[in-house]
């Protein structure tokens, strides 16, 4: 898959699931993802950086979700790109990079079933593990299960599966 | 004032910017901290980058004798001592060049550091500014925040939205403001936007309170004294050695109590400065509210709130939630005495009074051959550009506490600690730079110095103690008056100014006793107890002796020629930062217990007493004959002249004593003035019987005349009315 697509996808991706369970960080999204695809590795530094001893006070840490989202988010596109590649080895990287994009539902189209085209829903194992990998990692970027649990939902919610058309 | 009232159910805070606040108090104090240190530390390097001039100014030195010493005639000793003078002048100016130069490194230095400072924030939080595209809603709210603070330039917001701690932060410098957000603030306006509203309008707080320059200056000139005093005296040690280790340990701690001193300043007025910016915000609606929410939540979350130890308090430049939340709706406690305000700035002149009195008598004793003069000079323009730093600070903390304790209905409380603690600090600030550390093991000389000067120290403490009080007390009767905030803005600064002369006229008077002490044993130490006996007769004849005893009495009786217009304090609106209602209101005193008129009547009596006396008796001594041998006799004419002022100085401290148990507020002070007006009609009759039977009245004997009984009645009057009053506060 071309970078910039990527990209594009994943940030597309984390908006939805960010608007869906945090709203309010809808704002900082922009600046946010624009941060994190120039600098991937230092996006958690920047976001934990050190309190400002002249400020208001020792300031309370928000656990922001767009961060660990669009971390999570990255993983999982990369998963079901090596998991696509190892069926369609000869197939082409852009070609590749529309499968990816199917695999979720904001970008599969409704009358999925008749169109050869599309590639199968991810399996049950497929999304248990997908699930499992961003409950992991978001539970160590975020220290907080619950918000882990909700961002992980969000995550598995947002690819499609058998039972939806 | 404002609205808060609308949010406390609790009584009306006491407004705490009626008065300068504790951040412009600790940073005056800081200011001057930082400069007597770096004077301190740069006297130390002197000894090195200008020994040879010193060693060439010594050299002319011994060339010719002290005035204190050898049978030399005055003509001599003058014509030597220009030489001297003109020998030592290259040295002088360097000296004075290089005292000069080091302070204005350092507020070079701190200058750049401080137009650098926003540049480096900016960079360091990777801040941008935030744009209508991020966060349009936030940006409008941002604006209206601005209006509602009365912003007269609105601040610059920026942003890092990757810092996921939600923080605000003002800074800038030159009038170029910012305002930091964090992107967990920014997620605080979608999900609790009074937190938001409450961190922001905290932080624009900053700016109406003009905290922001003060705040990154503190911060500069801390690192410029590190920069350029602490960090060369350390290579010059480490690299010159220049003392042996015994003497450079002395010398190291010294100088680490001074960092430590500069260093506690800072972090001192850093704390100070979050409580009024908590006051200010909460002044607009709801945000008492939500600052106690917030300050309550970080309490027991983070560290703010953790219970520390008091030296973690000491160095933490942030207050704890608990101290916030309490100030938040109690702002008695930021009007309470600053005991370490006061001995830090008494500490601070202690530290500069040796090296700038050593400085300016290079240039103001010389050619002098008087003993009384030899130091006044230097040392009345030391404590003169000490005095607006000790009285601006120290004076206007009174104020504050004679403040609260007027809107308490109480009698003020602390004024003589204040003192003590200011004189303190001027005691350990002297013994900490103390030159004679340089003159190695010479432990007898400092126990001489000790032994000797302690009557000064402890004179000093004493009046101190007593002057604060004085302050307290003018200042109880002249809030009275203070029917806007314009008009006590003007009373306490008419105040501290008569104060401040008062101040200077004592402390130059003490100090010269203690710095003459010093001198003597040095040179001299034989027959100590007559030198200073002639200095104090001396001191008596000064006419900053007269202005001091007259300014006692007269600025807090003043208020009885504006007796109509007192109001009680906690009536007046200004004096809160909530709105006080109708109920709450006092009305004014119809009464008032100075009683000028009193210390009149009495006074004149006394004086027309002595008139009437002194008339009988020169009369007598006419007709009996007795005139002429006193007359032939300049024993005799001593014995009569010192005779009549004895009797003045009987009759005023009798005066005095009586008209301090008649009153029953500045009791004291009625009474000094009673000796005053007494003393003025008794010279008036000395000299005038003088006159009228065959004497002469020449300049100096009216002065002479004048001084010894205005000075020295009101001064043995004061000591008089003082135990009166102690006597009867007693029973």
């Amino acid at each position: 898959m071309a970078s910039a697509d990527q990209n594009q996808l994943i940030a597309d991706l984390s908006r939805d699931i960010i608007m869906s369970i945090a709203p309010q960080e809808l704002p900082l999204f922009r600046a946010t993802s624009t941060a994190y695809f120039q600098k991937p590795d230092a996006l958690f530094k920047n976001a934990k950086e050190k309190d400002q001893i002249l400020g208001f006070g020792i300031g309370e840490t928000v656990v922001m979700m767009t961060p660990s989202a669009l971390i999570i988010v990255t993983q999982i596109v990369q998963f079901i790109t090596a998991e696509l590649q190892k069926s369609v080895v000869a197939e082409s990287s852009s070609l590749i990079a529309d499968l990816v994009k199917k695999k979720f539902k904001k970008f599969r189209p409704i009358d999925s079933k008749s169109d050869a085209q599309i590639p199968a829903p991810l399996t049950k194992e497929q999304l248990v593990y997908v699930r499992q990998l961003a409950y992991k990692e978001a539970n160590r970027l975020m220290r907080s299960d619950t918000k882990a649990q909700v961002l992980a939902d969000a995550i598995v919610g947002s690819l499609a599966t058998s039972d939806v058309p | 004032m404002n609205n808060a009232s609308q949010t406390s159910p609790r009584s009306p805070r006491i407004n705490p910017f009626a008065f300068p606040t504790d951040t412009d108090l600790r940073f005056v104090l800081l200011i001057f901290s930082v400069l007597s240190s770096t004077l301190f530390v740069y006297n130390l390097l002197s000894a090195d980058f200008l020994g040879a001039q010193i060693n060439i100014a010594l050299q002319c030195t011994r060339s010719v004798p002290t005035s204190l010493s050898g049978d030399l005639t005055s003509l001599v000793i003058i014509q030597q001592q220009n030489l001297n003078t003109a020998c030592q002048s290259s040295y002088r100016y360097l000296l004075l060049g290089w005292f000069i130069g080091g302070i204005a490194l350092v507020l070079l230095v701190a200058f750049i550091i401080y137009l650098l400072t926003p540049i480096w924030v900016l960079r360091r939080e990777k801040l941008v500014p935030i744009s209508v595209e991020d966060a349009p809603e936030v940006v409008a709210y941002l604006k209206s925040l601005c209006q509602e603070a009365g912003l007269s330039e609105f601040p610059l917001f920026v942003w890092n939205p990757l810092n996921q701690v939600s923080n605000g932060l003002g800074f800038g410098s030159l009038r170029r403001y910012y305002v930091m957000l964090t992107g967990g603030l920014v997620t605080l306006f979608y999900t609790d936007q009074p937190v938001f509203r409450a961190i922001i309008l905290h932080e624009l707080s900053h700016l109406r309170n003009a905290d922001v320059n003060k705040t990154y200056f503190t911060i500069a000139i801390w690192w410029a004294f590190v920069l350029v005093a602490l960090v060369p005296l350390a290579v010059y040690l480490l690299i010159r050695l220049p003392f042996t280790p015994l003497l450079t340990a002395n010398l190291i701690w010294r100088v680490l109590v001074l960092a430590v001193f500069v260093y506690l300043t800072r972090n001192a007025l850093l704390r100070a400065r979050e409580f009024y910016a908590d006051l200010r915000a909460s002044t607009w609606p709801d945000v008492a509210k939500a600052l106690n929410r917030v300050l309550a939540t970080r309490g027991q979350a983070g560290k703010l709130g953790q219970a520390h130890p008091s030296w973690q308090k000491l160095i933490s430049v942030h207050p704890t939630s608990d101290e916030r939340s309490l100030v938040l709706y109690d702002t008695r406690r930021l009007f309470r005495a600053g005991w370490w305000t006061a001995f830090g700035v008494g500490f601070a002149a202690g530290i500069a009074l040796l090296p700038l009195q050593t400085l300016f008598s290079l240039f103001l004793d010389q050619s002098q051959i008087d003993f009384r003069v030899t130091v006044m000079p230097s040392l009345l323009v030391t404590v003169l550009l000490l005095t607006p730093f000790i009285v601006g600070t120290v004076g206007l903390d009174t104020w504050r506490t004679v403040f609260l304790a007027s809107l308490q209905g109480q009698a003020p409380q602390g004024a003589g600690r204040l003192g003590l603690c200011l004189g303190m600090g001027i005691v350990s600030g002297i013994f900490l730079s103390l030159p004679s550390f340089l003159e190695g093991s010479s432990l007898a000389l400092l126990v001489d110095l000790f032994i000797y000067n302690l009557p000064w120290i402890l004179l000093l403490l004493a009046s101190l103690f007593l002057f604060f009080r004085w302050i307290a007390s003018g200042a109880t009767v002249w809030l009275l008056v203070a029917a806007t905030r314009q008009i006590l803005h003007l009373i306490y600064i008419i105040g501290l100014l008569i104060t401040g002369v008062v101040f200077i006229g004592w402390s130059s008077q003490i100090l010269q006793f203690s710095f003459i002490t010093t001198l003597v044993i040095r040179v001299d130490k034989t027959d100590i107890g007559s030198k200073l006996g002639y200095l104090f007769i001396e001191t008596l004849h000064e006419p900053l002796t007269f202005l001091t005893l007259i300014g006692l009495w007269s600025f807090p009786l003043a208020l009885w020629f504006w007796r109509n217009r007192l109001i009680a304090l906690p009536s007046r609106n200004w004096a809160f930062l909530d709105v006080i209602s109708q109920s709450q209101q006092i009305p004014s005193p119809n009464s008032h217990s100075l009683r000028p008129g009193l210390p009149m009547k009495f006074g004149l009596s006394i004086g027309l007493t002595f008139f009437l006396i002194l008339l009988l008796g020169r009369v007598f001594l006419r007709l009996s004959g007795l005139a002429d041998t006193i007359n032939n006799d300049i024993n005799l004419i001593d014995v009569f002249y010192y005779s009549q002022i004895a009797l003045t100085l009987l009759l005023q401290a009798l005066g005095a004593a009586i008209v301090t148990a008649m009153t029953r507020e500045l009791r004291s002070l009625h009474g000094l003035m009673t000796a005053s007006i007494a003393g003025c009609i008794m010279v008036f009759s000395i000299l005038a019987l003088n006159v009228l039977f065959g004497g002469t009245a020449d300049a100096e004997i009216i002065w002479l005349t004048t001084s010894l009984v205005l000075n020295g009645g009101a001064l043995v009057a004061l000591l008089i009315a003082l135990g009166t009053s102690m006597l009867l506060s007693r029973h």
